[in-house]
């Protein structure tokens, strides 16, 4: 026998559940974003870091080209979204908005989904968009791979939806 | 129907001869008196003019001579006749004394007297009309006739057992109208004779409080539920963050819900740009259980579709719909 207290705010139960807005939707992307490169940085000083101890004498910084650059932050980000996504359902931008992301059964995505999904944001992340004229408040991405982003402020890992055949 | 007490006995003693010889006899009597009158009656006029000559005077008529003599005679036997009287009285009361007493009268009258006819003769209903029934039970002693009765010997003879056997309880209940009687029972005002304080202080509260298994209720009880509800209904994470005075706690908070009222401005905003006449679905599938919802009507225009507010806070513009 377990106690559910609900942590949520009162003034935010109603909201919980529902499919989020852009402007949220848009702060986590930017957050994520932001870890991103705050990694990609710290990647690169990593890199610049072992290559000095490998070879102090000739060591030069690495000037890697803007190509590799980007292909190495999408990959990053990529990789980044997909892990996050697949574990709890949420990044840590949408765990400090309170935001998850389910699949249409309200579980959490298959790694193979989440892979997609976070590929189709880092090709194309303006699909954001979509969440302004969709009457579901769904992104292109939400769109094709019949995912939803909800706000949940509840911690720890997905609950698994209610049967609505057994209520 | 022949009845052989009422048969003449001589009819079996006198011989035929003799009846003969008495039905002759008076056969010659009656014809000698009817001659003898024949005769008186001729003669009558003869007797009165002997018995009153014209010619002699009243007091020498024979007739006065017969009178003299008939008054005398009579006397004679007048005298006789209480003479008789005395004897009669004298000798016949014990004679009838003796003669009964040698009869044995009961089974005389059992073997002579048609008994059941007799009585069928006799009006009953019309003596017990006459007999004044209320003068006799006044001159009756109940009081005197119960005290002799015993009582108990009387009841441990009857057969209780075997009377309520015989009784249909069900038949005399069903025809008991319970409803009428009911009907004129004054509830309020047994009610108003009940002396509730003294019932209550004669009811020892402390030992029904023993006797009940409190355990028991509280296991029925569902504490679990009922302190979620409690919990729940006080907004407990809002009293932890007043009292622990997580500042970060409230930045993210505050953060968030600005998020979600600049989500729900804008999307109005949008809506109205791009003149949607449907509410955004944004229930989602997967929802957990406890969360609280606010149900929402079914809009026809966007104006009509926003949710009850949380208390303490200003209404969204646009808020999510169940």
């Amino acid at each position: 026998m377990s106690m559910h207290i609900d942590p949520v705010p009162r003034e935010a139960r109603p909201f919980q559940g529902h499919r989020a807005g852009l402007v949220t939707r848009a702060a986590a992307a930017a957050i994520d974003v932001g870890i991103v490169i705050i990694a990609s940085g710290a990647l690169y000083l990593g890199i610049t870091a072992f290559d000095f101890l490998l070879d102090p004498r000739n060591f030069s910084a690495p000037t890697p080209s803007p190509g590799l650059v980007y292909a190495a932050g999408c990959l990053l980000l990529t990789l980044y979204l997909a892990l996050s996504w697949t574990g709890n359902g949420r990044t840590y931008g949408n765990h400090v908005m309170g935001l998850r992301v389910v699949n249409r059964e309200g579980r959490g995505l298959h790694p193979l989904a989440a892979l997609v999904r976070a590929a189709l944001y880092v090709i194309l992340p303006i699909g954001l968009l979509w969440v302004l004229v969709s009457g579901q408040n769904r992104s292109l991405q939400d769109l094709v791979l019949r995912t939803s982003v909800i706000y949940d402020w509840e911690l720890g890992p997905l609950q698994p939806p209610t049967d609505p055949t057994q209520t | 129907m022949e009845e052989p007490h009422r048969r003449n006995p001589s009819a079996r003693t006198v011989p035929a001869a003799v009846d003969a010889a008495l039905g002759a006899a008076a056969l010659a009597t009656s014809a000698a008196v009817s001659m003898t009158r024949l005769l008186a009656r001729a003669a009558a006029p003869v007797g009165r003019l002997v018995m009153h000559p014209p010619l002699l005077n009243e007091r020498l008529h024979p007739a006065r001579v017969v009178e003299a003599l008939a008054g005398r005679g009579h006397l004679a036997r007048t005298s006789a006749g209480a003479d008789l009287n005395r004897i009669i009285a004298a000798v016949v009361p014990p004679v009838v004394d003796e003669v009964l007493d040698s009869l044995d009268l009961t089974a005389l009258v059992r073997e002579r007297v048609n008994i059941d006819a007799l009585v069928s003769t006799i009006d009953i209903a019309a003596i017990i009309d006459r007999m004044d029934i209320d003068a006799i039970l006044r001159q009756v002693d109940i009081d005197g006739i119960v005290r002799q009765l015993d009582i108990d010997a009387i009841v441990s003879k009857v057969d209780i057992d075997a009377i309520t056997r015989q009784v249909d309880i069900d038949a005399i209940v069903s025809k008991v109208d319970i409803d009428a009687i009911v009907s004129e029972v004054d509830i309020d005002a047994i009610a108003k004779r009940i002396d509730v304080d003294a019932i209550v202080e004669r009811i020892d509260i402390d030992t029904i409080v023993n006797r009940v298994d409190v355990d028991a209720i509280v296991r029925r009880l569902d504490l679990v539920g009922l302190a979620e509800e409690v919990v729940n209904g006080i907004d407990l994470p809002e009293i932890i963050r007043q009292s622990t005075g997580a500042m970060a706690s409230d930045v993210v908070r505050d953060a968030r819900m600005e998020s979600i009222d600049a989500d729900v401005a804008i999307a109005r905003l949008v809506d109205r740009v791009i003149r949607r006449r449907r509410a955004r679905r944004t229930d989602a599938p997967g929802e957990p259980e406890s969360r609280v919802r606010v149900e929402f009507p079914e809009p026809t225009d966007i104006a009509q579709k926003q949710p009850s507010p949380p208390p303490g806070r200003k209404p969204p513009q646009q808020g999510p719909r169940s």
